[in-house]
């Protein structure tokens, strides 16, 4: 079980990950749709008031789009032996725990109490923030952080066993490229 | 049970080599010092590798099936060996 949901890529071919992949692509997409989420960067999740079809799925083609630019040629760079699919395969299942994030947002409710505390904030009525508000957002985040381990530790298992990269510099590398990743997915929305 | 080969001294874990070989029919021995070959060198379960390696004509997808494994894990396997044996091959050349 462990193997499954944490390294499946040591087991299961390529082949059979994509098969999951992208299915898992299209369902996260439509996940982010239904719960107004925009997938607006490689680590990165944002709830709004409406989105419009297609545009979570355009989210995440640009997410794995950069991912996948920086971490294959991070990939060839460590082990040339690599393979593309390996990589991209690897980079399908990881945002796996991100799509699961969405559900917390049913009938808009993390994206309403992240308003109410705006406004709370921003007109300095600290007092006006409700409890069970602070609760549910704090639990999200919690929820939020562990989504983010578990993402990485999916990609990083598959992308260790797609170049057969060993030790704590590659993964201090391999860190530093997903936020590489990362800015270019949030220049790339922001030229789009 | 098939007894291991000790490749490894279990006092200060140096290469060990060979010193003595004898015939189990007339019971004559031969002494000297003989380092181990390089695939002997290897802990057992690589050399097993390699030999599977060998009995699939060199292919890593049937192994990698065979073993229940991925392909890029039975490669990244290979890949090892093949390091390990690279860096004896430098130490023993020294």
């Amino acid at each position: 079980m462990r193997t499954l949901f944490f390294n499946p890529f040591q087991r299961y071919s390529e082949k059979k990950i994509l098969l999951f992949g992208i299915p898992i692509t299209v369902i996260g997409s439509f996940l982010g749709w239904y719960f107004n989420a925009r997938f607006d960067g490689v680590i990165d999740l944002h709830f709004v008031k409406s989105t419009l079809p297609f545009q979570a799925f355009f989210d995440n083609l640009i997410a794995l789009f950069c991912v996948n630019l920086v971490l294959i040629g991070l990939g060839k760079y460590f082990n040339p032996k690599t393979r593309i699919i390996d990589v991209v395969a690897a980079t399908t299942i990881a945002r796996t725990p991100i799509y699961l994030l969405t559900v917390f947002n049913v009938n808009n409710s993390v994206f309403n109490i992240s308003q109410r505390l705006l406004v709370a904030t921003q007109s300095q009525k600290i007092e006006a923030i409700a409890i069970a508000d602070l609760v549910i957002i704090l639990f999200f985040a919690m929820v939020s952080m562990a989504a983010i381990a578990w993402f990485f530790i999916i990609l990083w298992s598959g992308f260790k066993t797609a170049t057969n990269a060993k030790g704590i510099q590659k993964i201090v590398v391999f860190v530093i490229a997903i936020i590489i990743a990362e800015i270019i997915n949030k220049v790339l929305i922001y030229l789009l | 049970m098939q007894p291991k080969l000790p490749i490894q001294c279990p006092s200060c874990e140096s290469a060990l080599s060979v010193t003595q070989l004898s015939c189990s029919q007339c019971t004559t021995s031969v002494s000297g010092s003989y380092s181990l070959p390089i695939l002997m060198q290897i802990q057992e379960e690589e050399q097993n590798f390699i030999l599977q390696f060998f009995l699939n004509s060199g292919s890593l997808k049937e192994m990698a099936a065979q073993m229940g494994n991925s392909y890029p894990t039975v490669r990244n396997k290979l890949d090892d060996i093949i390091a390990k044996i690279n860096h004896l091959k430098t130490v023993s050349k020294k």
